[in-house]
C-alpha cells in the first residue's frame, strides 16, 4: 500500500508559499499593491489583494509575459458572514502551466466589483452566477440579468442568511420570495377595494395582480388547505373509530381499493380497515370483520423481549385480520 | 435585385431591373423543450433570412442548488449530488469530489481503490463519448442508425458498471477514503472483454461518420473558435483542444496516477464542429490504450479503504480548487472547510456551463441549421449547466 498523495496536504493553514514561487512574481509586477500570500491544501498560492486592485492585477497578469495567466478557470464567492464576502477568481497559465488563486473582501452589504467581462470573455456567465447567489454588484457588466434563478427573484440563496427550503417551512418564517416590496394600501384606496364586490367575474391571472391580491389569494389558498386537512383529520378518525363515514355520497365515487393479498401488518392494519367497510356502502357484501385490539409496542431499552413479542403479536394480528379480510373479499 | 434579360428586336442588351426589399428580422426559440437542445435549453435566436445574427441563450431551467445543499450536509453525504450533476460521467464528478474531501482533510487512499477508480472514470470517458456519437450523429441527419450502433457499445460499459456497483447511471460508489466495496472477482477479464468489443465498435462508428461525404459537409468549419478565443471563454476539454490548445489536465496538472500511463492528447487544428468529433474519437482510442495499461497493472488483491477512517469528518480549516478532466472539460470542485463535519462552501465548477456560454459567438452569422449542430458539438449536460 503506497500512498500518492503530494506533502502539500501537511501543509498547515495561511503559510507563506516557498520563496520564488508565483507570489513573488506578482511582487515584482505589482509593487504597489499589498499582497497577502498563503498556500491552499491543494498546493495552489492565493493572494488576497484590495478589492480594487481586482481588474489591474487580473488583466497585467494575463498580459504580462512572467504570468500570461489567460485562463480564468473559474470565479466565486464565499459568505463568511460577519467577515464579509470572499470574492474568488482562480486563474491559470496554460503556456506556463502556473496556477494561482486570486481573492478580495468586501462588505456583506453593497458589495460592489469591478467587472472583468472585458478581460476574459468567461466571466459573463461567472459574474452573472455571482451576483444573482451573492448579491454582489459587478460595475460595467454588460448584461447583469438572473441567469439560473428566475428572472423575476431578487434573492441570493447562497447567501448564509438565506436558509433551505424546508427549513423555512418547518420553522414557519413567512418566505418572502419576491422582494419588490410594494407599500401598505392607503386608507382612501383600501376603503375603495372593500366596497367593490366580493367576488370578480373572472378569475385573474397571477401575473396581472397586484401584490396584495396575490398575498390575499394566498391566504385563501393556504386557509382552504387548512380546511382540508381538518376534514381529512375528521374523516380519518371517524373510519378509525369504525363510525359510517361522513358524506357518504363521496364514498361512491371513489371506492378506496381492494386490499392487497399481502397481510397489511402493524400499523397499515387499521386505517386499512376502513376499506371494505366504505365498500360496504355500495356493495352489498357483509360487513368486515372488526380490527382486533393491537399490542402496543414497549422501548427496546426498557423491555427487549417484550417488545419482540408484542411485535410479533402485532404481524400475527394483521395476518390474521388480513385472511379474514381475503375470505370477505372473495364472499364467503 | 431581379436581372431579367430581354431578347429580341426591340432590346439587345438586358434590362437590370433594381428593387429595395425591406426585411424585417425575425425571432425564433428554441426550447426549452426541444429535441435539439439535449435537455431543457431555450435560447432565443434572431435571425435575416437563415442567417443568424444574434443568439440569447436562456438556461437554469434544471437548477437545483446542489451547491447550496452540498453546504446543508456532511462530507460523505452530499457525494449523491455528483451522479445528479452530470449523469453521463458520474465517476468523474464522484471522483473529483471524493478527492477534494481526501486531499483537504489528509487522507490516503490504496492504491488498488486509486486504479479501480481511474478504470471506471475511464470507462465513463468512453461512455460519455459514444453517447455524444449517437446523440451528435442524430443532429446531423443520422436518425437512429449512429444511436443504435453507439448505444449497443455504451449498454455494455453499463452493464460493467453495474456488475460492480449495482446501478448503470447514478453510482454513488466512490466513497470519501476509497471504495464502497470491492469491485467483483471477474472484474479485470470482464473489463478486458468490453475493451475489445469498443474497440470494434470505435472503429464502426469511425466508418460510419468520420468520412461520410454529408456529414463532413454539415460539420467542417461550423461553430469555428480560435483558439484564443475559446480560452477567453474559459472552455476546456475536448473543444479548446479542438481549437489547437494541448491543454489536458490529466497532463497539465497531472492528478491520481496518470503519470504512470502513455498515452497522447489528440489536438484538432481548426477548432470547428468536425475537429471537435474527431479530437473525441481519437480521445476515446486512447482511453482504450490507458485502460489497457492500468489494468495490467492494477493489483490484484489489497486493501480499498485506509485502515483507519475517522468516524465524522472535521478537516482543518482551509480550502481546496480541485480539478480533473471530465469528458467534457475541466469539472472542479472549490471546497472551504471551517473546522466542522459540513463544508463552508461548495462550488462546482462546471465543463459545460463555460463550454455553453461560448454559443453565441460560434452561431453568429452561420445558417440556422448550423446553429443546430453547433449546440450538438459542446455535449451539453443540462444537469451540469444548471446545478
Amino acid at each position: 500500500m503506497t500512498s500518492r498523495r503530494t506533502p502539500a496536504t501537511t501543509e498547515p493553514e495561511r503559510s507563506e508559499p516557498a520563496p520564488g514561487s508565483i507570489a513573488d512574481v506578482y511582487r515584482e509586477v505589482f509593487p504597489l499593491i499589498q499582497f497577502e500570500a498563503a498556500l491552499t491544501k491543494g498546493g495552489d498560492v492565493a493572494l488576497t489583494i484590495p478589492v480594487e486592485a481586482i481588474h489591474d492585477v487580473l488583466e497585467r497578469g494575463r498580459d504580462e509575459a512572467r504570468l500570461q495567466m489567460n485562463l480564468l478557470r473559474n470565479q466565486t464567492a464565499v459568505d463568511w458572514e460577519e467577515r464579509g464576502l470572499e470574492i474568488v477568481y482562480h486563474l491559470y497559465s496554460i503556456p506556463l502551466r502556473q496556477a494561482v488563486t486570486i481573492k478580495s473582501w468586501l462588505p456583506s452589504d453593497g458589495a460592489v466589483v469591478e467587472s472583468v467581462t472585458d478581460v476574459y470573455a468567461m466571466a459573463d456567465w461567472a459574474e452573472r452566477e455571482c451576483r444573482e447567489m451573492f448579491g454582489i454588484e459587478f460595475i460595467g457588466h454588460p448584461d447583469p440579468r438572473n441567469l439560473l434563478l428566475d428572472e423575476d427573484l431578487d434573492i441570493h440563496p447562497l447567501r448564509k442568511s438565506h436558509p433551505l427550503a424546508p427549513i423555512e417551512v418547518e420553522q414557519g418564517v413567512d418566505v418572502q420570495y419576491f422582494t419588490k416590496q410594494h407599500p401598505p394600501p392607503e386608507p382612501e384606496q383600501a376603503a375603495e377595494d372593500s366596497a367593490q364586490p366580493a367576488a370578480a367575474p373572472t378569475r385573474k391571472r397571477a401575473e396581472d395582480m397586484t401584490e396584495e391580491e396575490r398575498a390575499e389569494r394566498r391566504a385563501e389558498q393556504a386557509e382552504r388547505v387548512t380546511r382540508a386537512r381538518e376534514l381529512a383529520a375528521v374523516r380519518r378518525a371517524e373510519r378509525l373509530a369504525g363510525a359510517p363515514p361522513a358524506g357518504g355520497p363521496r364514498q361512491e365515487g371513489a371506492a378506496p381499493p381492494t386490499p392487497a393479498p399481502s397481510a397489511p401488518a402493524t400499523a397499515e392494519a387499521p386505517a386499512a380497515a376502513s376499506s371494505p367497510s366504505a365498500r360496504a356502502a355500495t356493495d352489498d357484501r357483509p360487513p368486515a370483520p372488526p380490527a382486533p385490539e393491537l399490542p402496543s409496542i414497549p422501548d427496546a431499552e426498557d423491555d427487549p423481549e417484550g417488545r419482540a413479542a408484542a411485535q410479533a403479536e402485532r404481524v400475527r394480528l394483521g395476518r390474521e385480520l388480513a385472511a379474514a379480510r381475503r375470505a370477505q373479499l372473495r364472499g364467503q | 435585385m431581379v436581372q431579367r434579360t430581354v431578347e429580341g428586336d426591340i432590346l439587345t442588351e438586358p434590362v437590370v431591373i433594381e428593387r429595395e426589399f425591406e426585411t424585417v428580422d425575425m425571432n425564433i426559440n428554441i426550447g426549452p423543450q426541444h429535441p435539439a437542445t439535449h435537455g431543457v435549453f431555450r435560447m432565443v435566436l434572431t435571425v435575416d433570412g437563415e442567417i443568424v445574427k444574434d443568439a440569447v441563450p436562456y438556461i437554469g431551467y434544471m437548477h437545483r442548488g446542489g451547491e447550496k445543499l452540498s453546504e446543508s450536509l456532511d462530507y460523505r453525504g452530499a457525494l449523491g449530488y455528483q451522479d445528479r450533476t452530470d449523469y453521463l460521467a458520474a465517476f468523474n464528478s464522484e471522483w473529483v469530489y471524493v478527492n477534494a474531501v481526501e486531499r483537504l482533510a489528509g487522507i490516503e487512499i490504496p492504491e488498488r481503490s486509486e486504479y479501480v477508480r481511474l478504470i471506471l472514470a475511464e470507462f465513463n470517458r468512453l461512455l460519455s463519448h459514444f453517447m455524444f456519437m449517437g446523440a451528435f450523429g442524430t443532429d446531423v441527419g443520422y436518425f437512429g442508425t449512429a444511436f443504435t450502433w453507439t448505444f449497443k457499445e455504451r449498454e455494455r460499459i453499463q452493464d460493467l458498471f453495474e456488475a460492480v456497483c449495482g446501478d448503470r447511471i447514478m453510482y454513488n460508489y466512490f466513497r470519501v477514503g476509497g471504495l464502497a466495496w470491492d469491485p467483483h472477482e471477474t472484474f479485470v477479464e470482464d473489463s478486458h472483454w468490453v475493451l475489445d468489443q469498443v474497440e470494434t465498435g470505435i472503429g464502426d462508428v469511425d466508418e460510419l461518420m468520420t468520412d461520410n461525404e454529408v456529414f463532413v459537409a454539415r460539420c467542417r468549419d461550423v461553430g469555428a473558435m480560435s483558439a484564443e478565443q475559446a480560452i477567453s471563454y474559459g472552455v476546456t476539454g475536448p473543444m479548446l483542444r479542438a481549437a489547437g490548445v494541448p491543454f489536458d489536465l490529466r497532463v497539465d496538472e497531472p492528478y491520481s496516477i496518470y503519470d504512470r500511463f502513455h498515452w497522447e492528447i489528440p489536438v484538432g487544428e481548426r477548432g470547428d464542429v468536425y475537429d471537435r468529433y474527431l479530437v473525441r474519437l481519437e480521445e476515446m482510442r486512447q482511453s482504450v490504450t490507458i485502460l489497457r495499461q492500468a489494468l495490467d497493472q492494477m493489483p490484484t488483491s489489497g486493501p480499498i479503504m485506509p485502515e483507519r477512517m475517522p468516524a465524522r469528518l472535521r478537516p482543518e480549516p482551509g480550502e481546496i480548487y480541485m480539478r480533473q478532466e471530465n469528458p467534457r472539460g475541466e469539472y472542479g470542485i472549490y471546497m472551504v472547510s471551517d473546522g466542522t463535519d459540513q463544508p463552508w462552501r461548495v462550488k462546482m465548477r462546471s465543463p459545460c456551463f463555460h463550454n455553453l456560454s461560448s454559443l453565441k459567438p460560434q452561431v453568429l452569422g452561420g445558417y440556422l441549421a448550423d446553429a443546430v449542430v453547433a449546440l450538438g458539438s459542446i455535449d451539453i449536460v443540462l444537469c451540469e449547466v444548471d446545478r
